[in-house]
């Protein structure tokens, strides 16, 4: 890798290092090109995940076995879980846009730590390869859920440790992300670049980069808990062995409902600017979107045991829990009502990554307010374990964090990849998509509270029409997104070449060419002005 | 890939992201002393008759072993002695253990 400097600088996908091929790929550690690894390796698990999904639903669209039997459907809900959760929606915003795009956005020429970046990498590919290959070792895959649950963990008799220490791994992978960004954040700005002149996109990552770092450990040791449980018999969680089930289940959700604002933070973050960039207006409340950034990252961590409500806890703890889930819809409303206020009196281009922040802010109000149900003790009794349940979390997590990721894809496509998108292509498979997102996910609200649980693979014929409407959403979901893949794919070859501010954005990365040059700025950024300064 | 023009050298990052990493350390045992606390606390007596069960010289060893090893990652130029340890280094432009030592 011997210093050449020419007058133009290569882009970062010209650029010919010391590796030919795949290699100059795998062992860079250019946060560009790991930002790409991630994306072509979440996109798979994405893929393979939605498949199982739209399996499920198939199952689902007659009372009885339609295509499974029972212990089949556990096994695919299980996986479905592992796979969107762990490898797709956890890593999915910060380590592929974070990635590419949080050193260009502060002004720096890479991450704090590029090797540990890489390392990060190593360690999700190792961790999904563990977790793909329970499904083929042993006795059988493993059917306890994503959640592990003791003490199903401990009592199945199928393949369950390659599963459980994969998602070990994964979580690693999740922390020296979290931890580099930290860093990155704290030492590499541009000069003049102070913290309230970052843009949100950077501070949601530096409140998700805290969550990764604070909460994920708490998972590894409970999943190494497990492990020893199974292996040495020790009774940390299973009664039979002298253990308490309901500390597995504390511990659990002492990471995974953080988990959860790792999700969805660097949504936000990314939401927020797209809307800034297509209202043509600089983000209402700045500072109150950043307060509520940090405030969601710290409440996020005291309101576990609201998934915990009917497996027994005092009702002081209750009572806690369900006052602060209510306190965590205060910064989210901020947010929500700041996005509308931008595009108030801004000049809108209605490009296709606004259209996606608008589809956003609907699903994701509709999974938050009926996150609010769900979060009083009284619907929670009923609600709990049903359908309902299934379609709140996947409005938030796939509404959410999938709508965003794909406007980000759509946002940030130009830069990345140097090409400009069919936008009428991916105009009709947003359309698709959302349709069938509602037609899928909204009936489940329904069938939720006219009590269908989840988790079982039959169902009584009463909650027929429901699911049927709810199978035939899957289909048009699935169409919808294999447009839009499509499009971007076949936009490499054939789009247009890209501007360096196609949209007409004020941060940083829109002022270096697409794609970025390796080094990314050629002179380092001066910052005297706010990030959205449009006036 | 920012070997290109200079190698990037940044102690004050190194040393924050070692700090970083203790917090993890700390939070991942932390989960464990839960686990334990609980279980210390419930069952007392259990507790006491299996300290008996233990082995003096294995606990012996033990203990003087990882003392050992917290005394060479102190040594300023612990490189010559345990050449492999270097190895340990990922991704750190500098070793994490003696930027903590220049704190």
């Amino acid at each position: 890798m011997s210093p050449e400097k020419t007058t133009e600088e290569p882009s970062y996908l010209d650029y010919k290092g010391k590796y030919r091929g795949i290699f100059s790929w795998i062992f860079s550690t250019d946060h560009k090109r790991i930002g790409l690894l991630y994306l072509f390796s979440i996109l798979t698990l994405f893929i393979i995940g939605a498949t199982l999904g739209l399996l499920m639903k198939f199952e689902l669209i007659a009372p009885g076995g339609t295509i499974m039997d029972a212990q089949s459907y556990n096994a695919f809900f299980t996986l479905h879980g592992i796979v969107m959760i762990f490898a797709v929606v956890i890593p999915g915003l910060p380590a592929v846009f974070g990635n590419f795009l949080l050193p260009l956005m502060i002004g720096a020429k890479d991450v704090a730590f590029p090797k540990i970046n890489l390392l990060s990498w190593y360690l999700y590919v190792i961790g999904v390869t563990l977790v793909i290959l329970s499904q083929f070792a042993g006795d059988g895959p493993p059917d306890t859920g994503w959640t592990f649950y003791a003490p199903y963990s401990f009592r199945t008799t199928n393949t369950m440790l390659p599963a459980v220490f994969g998602a070990f791994v994964l979580g690693f992978s999740s922390i020296l992300t979290g931890l580099n960004f930290l860093v990155t954040i704290h030492r590499m700005r541009a000069p003049g670049m102070t913290w309230l002149k970052m843009p949100l996109f950077p501070w949601s990552l530096y409140a998700t980069g805290w969550v990764q770092l604070l909460a994920t450990p708490i998972i590894g040791i409970t999943l190494l808990l497990v492990v020893a449980e199974r292996t040495l018999k020790i009774g940390f969680f299973d009664p039979t062995l002298g253990g308490d089930p309901i500390l597995y289940q504390h511990l659990f959700w002492t990471y995974s409902h953080p988990a959860v604002y790792i999700m969805i933070l660097p949504a936000m973050g990314a939401i927020s600017e797209m809307i800034s960039t297509f209202s043509h207006k600089t983000i209402f409340g700045y500072r109150f979107m950043v307060v509520s950034i940090l405030a969601i990252a710290f409440v996020g961590y005291f309101v576990w045991g609201h998934h915990m409500f009917t497996s027994g806890m005092s009702g002081t703890a209750l009572y806690a829990f369900s006052l602060l889930t209510f306190l965590v819809a205060i910064p989210s409303a901020i947010k929500v009502f700041n996005w509308i206020s931008t595009m108030h009196k801004g000049s809108i281009d209605l490009q296709t990554p606004f259209y996606w922040a608008i589809a956003f802010i609907f699903v994701f109000m509709i999974g938050g307010f009926s996150g609010l149900i769900l979060g009083s003790l009284a619907a929670n009794v009923h609600l709990h374990n049903t359908h309902f349940v299934v379609a709140h979390f996947h409005f938030i997590v796939f509404g959410g964090t999938g709508f965003a990721f794909f406007g980000a894809a759509h946002y940030w496509f130009p830069k990345i990849t140097g090409k400009m998108y069919d936008s009428r292509w991916a105009n009709i498979g947003l359309i698709l998509f959302f349709i069938g997102f509602v037609a899928l996910y909204g009936p489940m609200f329904y069938l939720g509270f006219k009590g269908m649980p989840r988790r079982y693979y039959d169902y009584d014929e009463v909650f027929h029409a429901g699911n049927i409407i709810s199978t035939m959403g899957s289909w048009i979901l699935y169409s919808g997104l294999a447009v839009i893949i499509i499009n971007l794919f076949s936009s490499l070859r054939g789009g247009k070449k890209a501007p360096s501010d196609p949209w007409g954005g004020k941060t940083l990365e829109w002022t270096v060419p697409s794609p970025p040059p390796v080094e990314n700025f050629t002179e380092t950024p001066v910052i005297t002005k706010g990030p959205y300064d449009y006036k | 890939m920012s070997m290109l023009v200079e190698i990037h050298r940044d102690d004050l990052a190194s040393k924050t992201g070692m700090w970083l990493f203790l917090f993890t350390e700390m939070l991942l045992f932390g989960g464990l002393f839960v686990v334990y606390t609980v279980y210390r606390f419930r069952n007392q007596v259990a507790f006491h008759l299996a300290a008996g069960e233990l082995s003096v010289v294995i606990g012996t060893l033990n203990t003087v072993i990882l003392l050992t090893s917290s005394a060479t990652l102190q040594q300023p130029d612990n490189r010559k002695l345990f050449p492999f340890l270097s190895a340990g280094e990922c991704g750190q432009p500098h070793p994490p253990q003696r930027s903590l030592d220049s704190g």
